[in-house]
Parts: structure tokens; C-alpha cells; sequence
């Protein structure tokens, strides 16, 4: 009888052996319950290493690292990341907003190409509405998100899994409202930018982030961050309760907004 | 050569996961990360045509023993003592229901491994690398791959049995 393994035992769960050092680890495992007692307990700590899940980076890590690659440690560790804001052209009668983790404090930054791509994947998504992803793969992803098929005029076109965000984006006609979603990214609202607003939407905080070319709405709801949006601001997706009363600033419309964002997308 | 921009919207998740199951913490993974990144940008990694996520896999690895090195936050020899022998599974479902661990608890277990054992179950089991390609990436002769991840498994098993 040959003697105990050892070692080989792993690489024999591995299928890492010659086919003659197999066989003859057969042999020997036949006639040892000692040997395959701890096979069995090397194949489930394998097992156990195995099945981990895949970890998620902090909401904007890479965005942040791309601005500024060799700083951004420095930063993270003094704890003192800002949030920056880039808003999106977009048509007259749209908003459409990203908001992106950026060192600039705020300051609309040019050149920058991570941003610079952020913005062309939104263009992206506006403007070839019916060159996106498999419909049935979309509904697939937006009902594992929890998002709804169609909210009033507004259907689902698109979810993009963008690695560090998932986008879902909506449209009606011309009009498209995006939404993105930071799993298992818990806001720190000292990240947001001196302007954003803080109000309680539906009953959990939010922030309101005046944008280049309109507010967004930044939440927490549960583990995830949510950002918003995009949209008319006439329908009532957006919610917006009164959009051209004189006097009324936009950020005023937006309080009625964000609630009616949550409400109508089931997540209020 | 792929870019960084590439890596990190292609790659990130893949590259974070490695990196967070070899550090054990965010702050250590994005640090890693980023040192990663830094060496793709600077040209330090040489790309082979091949597993792109292999080759990342090998500069995060490198990275993280570099960096354990520097710290000198262990002794990269010292090697704690294996159990006499391991546990026996038991074949009720019961029991095997029992034996299911929670990823924070694999998580600690693989954490309070030596760096040195830790690296090859991490390319091994995380990363899906073969022990050939483990000895490559680590520098270390075949044999030591194959008694580093039995041991590493040991170990898991002892720290998760207690």
C-alpha cells in the first residue's frame, strides 16, 4: 500500500495529476478512509473559496481613480473625495444627467476622458435607441433590479450592466430618462458636491444636485445608491407638479419631483 | 495593450474581487487597485497575448506580495501548524447544511492566512488559474504551489471548524 498522499490530495481535487498518479490515488483511496476522509474535507474548503461572490468596488473608485490616478489614495485615505458633476447636452424639452465622482469639486471638467466616455455612453444611449441590448435580456435585467417594464409613457429601452453601475434607461418618444444604480453603496453625503440640497423624499434622504442641464436626484434605498434621472420636465414621470410657474426654481419643482420619481418607478 | 480605461470598465469588477479576496479589506483592495493600475499605466507590466484577466491576475498578485514585503506586516516564512488531521465530512445533509460557511467568515479564514499561502489558493480558486500557471505567477517551483494550496486548505478548514 502506498503511503498517505498528503500533499497530492489537492492536486488531485484539481485535476492537476497525471493520469497514472490518479490512478494510483484511486488505489490507495479505496482502502484508506483516512485519505478520503480528507479529500472530502479538502474538496469542500475549495468549495467554500470557490463559491465566493464577486466583490463590487465603492461607488465612483474607478471614475475617481481615472481623474487622478496618483492621487487619489492620498485622497481617499484624508478622506476628503468630492464629487464633481458634469451635466449632459441634451434636447430642449430633456435633462439628462450623470453624476460622477471627480476631485473637481463641482467645477464642470473638460478633457477628462473618463468623463469624457461617461458622456458619450449617454449620448450613446440617447441617440440609438434601438441598437442596445436584446429587449428580453433587458426586461430580464430591470426585473431583477426591481424596476418596472413601463412607467406611464416612459417603457424600459435598455439596461446596461456598465460594470460599476447599472443603467436603465427609459423612453418615450425622443425623450429618454436614465436611471443608475450603485449597488451596495452606501452615500456619504459629505462626497456631494456644496450645492446639492438635501431633502426628504418619500420618506428617506435624498439630495438634490443642480446639474449643467438640470437637477438630479441622488437617494439611498436600502444597500444602493440611486441616481437620477433624466426626463421632461412636463410629464409626470418626472413628477414635476407645476414645471412653469415663474418664480419657481428649478430645485423647487425637483422636491416634488424625486418624490414622484420614487413613487412612480416602485421605489418610493 | 489594453489601456487602463479598457481594464477598468471591462475588467473592474474581476480585478477588484482579486484584489479584495487577497487583502481581505476595501482600503487594502483599492490601494492595490490602484497600484495595479498604475504599474498598466507606467508600462511596468508587459502584456502577453492571452488571459487578459490572468495577466491582471499575475500584476495584482505581484503587487500584493510586493507589498507585504515592503510592509513587512508578516513574516513570509513562518508557517503555522496544520491540525493532525482533518475533520471528516459527514454524509447527512444535516450535517452538510451545517458545514456551509458565510462568505464573511471564508473571507476572515483567508485573511488570517499567511500571504504566502493565500496568493496561490486565491489565483487557484478565485482566479481559476492552473498550478503551472500559479508557479509562473509566483515564481515558485511546481511542488511548493501544490503543498502551499493543501496547506492553505487545511488551514481554511482548522480556522472554520473550531
Amino acid at each position: 500500500m502506498m503511503p498517505h498522499p498528503g500533499d497530492l490530495l489537492s492536486a488531485y481535487a484539481d485535476g492537476e495529476l497525471s493520469a497514472t498518479e490518479r490512478a494510483t490515488i484511486d488505489d490507495h483511496l479505496i482502502t484508506c478512509p483516512t485519505c478520503r476522509q480528507e479529500l472530502a474535507a479538502t474538496t469542500e474548503a475549495k468549495s467554500w473559496v470557490t463559491s465566493l461572490p464577486e466583490v463590487l468596488p465603492p461607488f465612483g473608485f474607478y471614475e475617481r481613480m481615472l481623474l487622478d490616478p496618483a492621487g487619489g489614495r492620498a485622497r481617499r485615505r484624508a478622506r476628503a473625495t468630492r464629487i464633481g458633476v458634469v451635466g449632459l447636452a441634451a434636447t430642449a424639452s430633456i435633462w439628462l444627467g450623470v453624476l460622477a465622482l471627480s476631485g473637481l469639486d463641482g467645477r464642470r471638467p473638460s478633457g477628462v476622458p473618463a468623463l469624457n466616455s461617461l458622456v458619450s455612453l449617454h449620448d450613446q444611449s440617447q441617440s440609438q435607441p434601438d441598437t442596445t441590448t436584446d429587449q428580453a435580456v433587458a426586461m430580464q435585467r430591470a426585473t431583477g433590479l426591481g424596476l418596472p417594464q413601463q412607467v406611464d409613457d416612459y417603457v424600459l429601452s435598455d439596461v446596461i450592466d456598465r460594470g460599476r453601475e447599472q443603467q436603465a434607461v427609459y423612453r418615450d418618444g425622443d425623450l429618454a430618462l436614465s436611471i443608475f444604480l450603485y449597488q451596495r453603496y452606501e452615500i456619504d453625503p459629505s462626497e456631494l458636491p456644496a450645492a446639492a440640497v438635501e431633502r426628504e423624499v418619500a420618506g428617506r434622504a435624498a439630495w438634490i444636485v443642480p446639474g449643467a442641464d438640470g437637477p438630479m436626484l441622488v437617494t439611498q434605498i436600502g444597500q444602493d445608491a440611486v441616481i437620477f434621472v433624466g426626463g421632461d420636465t412636463q410629464s409626470s414621470v418626472a413628477g414635476d407638479v407645476d414645471p412653469h410657474t415663474p418664480g419657481r426654481s428649478m430645485l423647487d419643482r425637483m422636491e416634488g419631483a424625486g418624490e414622484g420619481l420614487l413613487q412612480a418607478f416602485g421605489l418610493g | 495593450m489594453p489601456t487602463w480605461e479598457d481594464i477598468a470598465r471591462d475588467h473592474g469588477r474581476f480585478l477588484y474581487t482579486v484584489a479584495y479576496r487577497l487583502t481581505g479589506n476595501h482600503d487594502d483592495a483599492q490601494d492595490l487597485v490602484q497600484e495595479v493600475l498604475l504599474r498598466v499605466r507606467r508600462g511596468l507590466a508587459t502584456f502577453t497575448p492571452g488571459s487578459l484577466e490572468g495577466w491582471l491576475s499575475r500584476i495584482t498578485t505581484n503587487a500584493f506580495l510586493d507589498d507585504v514585503r515592503k510592509r513587512k506586516r508578516r513574516p513570509l516564512e513562518v508557517v503555522p501548524d496544520l491540525p493532525d488531521a482533518l475533520v471528516g465530512v459527514d454524509a447527512d445533509p444535516e450535517a452538510a447544511l451545517a458545514a456551509q460557511r458565510l462568505p464573511d467568515d471564508v473571507q476572515d479564514a483567508l485573511r488570517a492566512l499567511p500571504p504566502d499561502f493565500r496568493a496561490p489558493l486565491v489565483l487557484c480558486d478565485v482566479v481559476g488559474l492552473d498550478y503551472a500557471e500559479i508557479a509562473t505567477t509566483l515564481d515558485i517551483p511546481p511542488g511548493t504551489v501544490r503543498s502551499r494550496i493543501h496547506r492553505g486548505r487545511a488551514l481554511l478548514r482548522k480556522a472554520l471548524t473550531a
